[in-house]
């Protein structure tokens, strides 16, 4: 069963992308003209065709969209407009300072949110837990950009300890990340609170209890792994919020990834660089959905290889 | 000596508003080794609640506020935690009403008896898998090798009952407490189940508290009965005794109220009314407001157990010894 | 002894009705309903099961149908193709000379009056914020019969014929407890004095003291109304109690049905003796020797070929592997068995 599995999801991935990318040609086109955007005001008519030819604006847009598609199908992202590089190798070459911050940040959210959840829901209706509760809602209340606004002003302009733009250290990566993943921390830390409640008031966690299997224990080997099934698949979905994120956060703190380059882009309207970057960020959903069909598989045994609950017996 | 031993048992529980009430108010009955007491009652009359506390289990609002459970000579209602933890794992062991869901639902079925057999016997991994799989065996397991490595929604639900009871008699138990153990499996398995327990008792020489509400399963299966009502124990005798001279009205009301598979019942009793909420006990006897043989005293005043150690009972208007037929 | 229980219900109907003096009511032929159990794909096929696999019975005015079996076994899906709240895939089941398989709309809603459906979950099938007089009064709302003032005074006198006490009506369902929500449905069904009742698993999760005052409400209103009910419980306790006739299913078909007394007291199908005997009888001193039936019931999905029962059957022989027996008649006394065929 697991390789047709496979080749459906793949499928179905592969599906998803043709539909991002066609939609997201289709807008950006019927929004506005680029060379109008790119070009200074008083250029005459001549220099306006000129471009147009050049880029191939003036053919009708069913044609260009069947050269684009032609030209994908090849590697061929088409060219920035604006400095005529590769649009594949200039958001390439900013990819790796996102990853970074998307990886770290999510690193940071986990190794935070999962144990606060978990805390949270043994001690649940304590003062543990009514803190956990409020430190979620007021990290997941307060916009982005507001709380790296704080930290700058904290950290770079009264502290004078932290830069607060580039990413030149390390040193630059701590405020950017922490801005990043407190957000998805806290809402990690809320969701795992929730599932460890539902889990722990499980049947099967009062068998374990009468075997005589002490708190860790049943923590680790009984709670934990049925907590981490609905857990993984939130993580997955919350992903596209994470990266929506990362464009406002690396613009607040001018970290030089794909997000800052997308708002850049979107500005100048290069089409080239704005549909490649919101295909990366396509990619990156349709494979974190991927990774979680996959370990949803793994981690429960109910769901059969082919992603359909097995039929009751 | 009985095995089992529980006296005036009171269980508290903390109600989030503060108030506190009081699911068991006297649950006095003993069990001997070997032998099956019935712990009969309907919904909400503290039968489960009872044993949660024998066993240590009680939920976390919960405790024992007053009486005494008696273990082999050994009194568990002072124990911590931790003491009561190898309690269960020595001496105790439930087998639950819904297998399916009792048994976790990402662990293979011979690694979570495995576990218990590690924590009863402190065996090996290796050791515990390969008693897992005897026990299986023990239990009537169909392909036992195989449901080593399934899991529970791969299996019927009398087989994984089949496989929480393998659980529970790791470690040979000395106390069994089977509560509603068949109440969710079609009569056919039911009928395998309790012949299995009854059958696993013998070997093992354990006693077993059968928790139920089916008064059929207690004529078939118990040594002596104890009738619950509003968290009280109200009759205990034999089971004999119980089922042909019942003396308390809620006793003898639920036996009349029940239709029979075996001769044709012209007419069934019927208890009007129900049992009064938890929080809202009357005065004197729960039963009295639906009692047609209360008296003005049974609702002032709280009955206390009468009659001798074979056959109590608490009601100030009992039924006579023996009745005319 | 009676003196101390508050009251007593003595059933309505005489137990053994002349079969042959009351029409047919409701006519079953051949009924069979098959579903989808794993979705089908470009890749493979859709599996499907029958449910219910060519089930005929009949039931006659005044009379009280037991269906009885375990679960899977598809009583419950009968019971939607006899009250016509699902289509058979084939055969027909005709009430009163309407084919319920084959209404259009119109006459479909019309049938709604004479066949009403009570079924275990009392929560669900009743609007949780609606006063409990109000809700029962809603049928006769709805298909405007008499004055409003009419319907107030019917909606009462059956609220007081279920045992709801007055302090009760204008409760919602969530201050009521289960039994009482139970009479409401009950009250509800009987509100536009249907023809058929039928009652799937009602007293299923209702303790025994409380089991025993909704049954003893059911046979009064039958013989208050002249009801034909069907009645489908996993209980064989409860079914003995209230049915005349009564059909034991396994696996989707009917193996033994006719009079309750015959069936009960003279079982002839091994599955049906088996059921029986596993029932425990609430008499410490008729402990018996049970006849065990080892192993599980097959998966509904996949029933074994010939007679359905042979995986588990004391009885069973080469024959039995491969031909499936017919439902055989003695009288009104019907069997499916090969054995049935030779022993009296």
């Amino acid at each position: 069963m697991r390789p047709t599995y496979l080749l459906w999801k793949t499928l179905r991935a592969i599906l998803t992308m043709w539909l991002v990318v066609t939609f997201v040609f289709f807008v950006l086109r019927l929004t506005g003209d680029p060379v109008a955007q790119l070009l200074p005001d008083d250029v005459d008519q001549n220099t306006i065709d000129f471009y147009r030819h050049l880029w191939g604006l003036d053919q009708p847009i069913l044609v260009q969209y069947w050269r684009y598609m032609v030209a994908l199908t090849q590697g061929d992202f088409g060219i920035s407009f604006r400095d005529n590089q590769d649009a594949l190798q200039l958001v390439l070459s900013r990819l790796p300072k996102t990853a970074l911050l998307g990886f770290v940040s999510l690193v940071f959210a986990l190794v935070f949110g999962i144990p606060l959840g978990v805390i949270a829901a043994l001690k649940k209706d304590t003062a543990v837990d009514r803190f956990v509760v409020g430190f979620a809602v007021f990290g997941f209340s307060l916009p982005n950009f507001f709380l790296g606004i704080l930290l700058i002003l904290a950290f770079s302009l009264h502290l004078r300890i932290l830069p607060s733009s580039g990413s030149d250290s390390w040193q630059h990566l701590i405020m950017p990340a922490f801005t990043l993943g407190t957000a998805f921390g806290a809402q990690i830390a809320r969701y795992t609170r929730s599932a460890m409640i539902d889990v722990l008031n499980k049947p099967y966690m009062r068998t374990a209890e009468s075997k005589g299997a002490g708190d860790l224990l049943r923590l680790y080997r009984h709670a934990l792994p049925n907590a981490a099934i609905p857990l993984i698949t939130i993580i997955g979905l919350k992903m596209g919020e994470l990266i929506g994120s990362a464009v406002i956060t690396e613009n607040v703190f001018a970290w030089p990834g794909i997000g800052r380059l997308l708002t850049f882009s979107v500005a100048a309207r290069d089409l080239a660089v704005v549909q490649c970057i919101l295909m990366i960020i396509a990619l990156t959903m349709v494979v974190s959905n991927l990774v979680v069909d996959i370990l949803y598989g793994w981690l429960d045994p109910r769901i059969r290889a082919d992603g359909t609950p097995e039929a009751a017996r | 000596m009985p095995l089992l031993q529980v006296s005036d048992l009171e269980v508290t529980i903390a109600a989030r508003s503060g108030e506190a009430v009081k699911p068991v108010r006297n649950g006095s009955f003993s069990v001997t080794a070997g032998e099956t007491l019935a712990l009969v009652g309907e919904s909400g009359c503290g039968k489960s609640i009872t044993c949660f506390a024998v066993a240590g289990l009680l939920p976390k609002r919960a405790n024992i506020s007053a009486g005494s459970v008696m273990l082999d000579g050994r009194e568990l209602a002072v124990l911590d935690r931790k003491a009561m933890r190898l309690v269960r794992r020595r001496d105790i062991a439930f087998v639950f009403q819904d297998a399916t869901n009792g048994l976790n639902p990402v662990k293979p079925i011979g690694w979570q008896i495995a576990e218990a057999v590690r924590l009863r016997e402190g065996a090996s991994w290796k050791a515990s898998h390969a008693r897992a799989l005897d026990l299986l065996r023990r239990v009537g397991m169909p392909e036992p090798k195989r449901r080593m490595r399934e899991f529970p929604h791969q299996l019927s639900g009398g087989m994984n009952q089949r496989a929480m009871i393998a659980l529970a008699i790791a470690g040979s138990p000395k106390l069994l407490i089977a509560d509603e153990a068949t109440t969710a499996l079609d009569v056919t398995i039911q009928a395998q189940i309790m012949a299995l327990i009854a059958d696993l008792q013998r070997e093992i020489g354990m006693a077993v508290l059968l928790v139920t509400h089916d008064l059929g399963l207690v004529a078939e299966y118990a040594d002596h009965v104890a009738v619950m009502y509003a968290g009280r124990v109200v009759e205990r005798a034999d089971v004999e005794s119980l089922f042909a001279t019942p003396r308390h009205p809620y006793a003898r009301g639920l036996l009349d109220a029940l239709p029979r598979v075996d001769r044709v019942s012209r007419e069934l009793a019927i208890i009007e009314g129900q049992v009064p909420p938890i929080n809202a006990m009357p005065a004197g006897c729960a039963f009295a407001p639906r009692c047609a043989r209360a008296l003005p005293r049974c609702r002032a005043e709280a009955p206390v157990m009468l009659g001798g150690s074979d056959h109590a009972f608490s009601c100030f208007n009992s039924l006579p010894e023996r009745e005319a037929a | 002894m009676s003196s101390l229980v508050i009251e007593k219900a003595e059933i309505g109907t005489p137990r053994h009705r002349d079969a042959v003096s009351s029409p047919t009511l409701l006519a079953a032929e051949n009924l069979s309903r098959s579903f989808v159990y794993r979705r089908g794909s470009l890749l493979r096929r859709e599996a499907r099961f029958r449910a219910v696999d060519d089930v005929s019975l009949t039931l006659r005015e005044g009379e009280t149908l037991g269906i009885v079996g375990e679960s899977g076994c598809g009583k419950s899906t009968l019971g939607r193709l006899l009250s016509g709240l699902a289509r058979p895939d084939a055969g027909s089941a005709t009430f009163a000379d309407l084919s319920l398989s084959s209404l259009s709309g119109q006459a479909w809603r019309a049938s709604r009056r004479d066949i009403q459906v009570i079924f275990q979950d009392t929560a669900g099938s009743l609007d949780p914020r609606l006063p409990i007089e109000e809700q029962v009064r809603e049928p006769l709302d709805l298909h405007a019969i008499g004055t409003p003032e009419s319907r107030v005074q019917a909606a009462q006198e059956m609220l007081d014929a279920v045992r709801l006490g007055r302090h009760m009506w204008g409760s919602v369902p969530g201050e009521l407890s289960g039994g009482q929500q139970q009479r409401v449905v009950i009250a509800r069904a009987l509100i536009l004095k249907p023809r058929l009742l039928v009652c799937d698993e009602p007293v299923a999760a209702l303790d025994v003291s409380i089991q025993a005052q909704i049954i003893s409400i059911l046979q009064d209103m039958r013989s208050r109304l002249g009801l034909s009910m069907i009645f489908i419980s996993h209980d064989l306790g409860i079914v003995r109690h209230i049915a005349d006739h009564v059909a034991i299913m396994y696996l989707g078909q009917i193996v033994e049905s006719g009079p309750s007394e015959t069936v009960f007291s003279d079982p002839a199908h091994p599955y049906t003796r088996a059921l029986i005997s596993a029932v425990p009888v609430p008499d410490p001193k008729r402990r018996r020797q049970r006849r065990l039936l080892s192993g599980d019931p097959p998966s509904p999905h996949t029933p074994p070929p010939g007679c359905r029962f042979h995986t588990r059957c004391p009885l069973k022989v080469e024959r039995c592997t491969s031909e499936e027996p017919r439902l055989t008649l003695q009288g009104a006394h019907g069997v499916a068995c090969h054995f049935a065929e030779v022993a009296p």
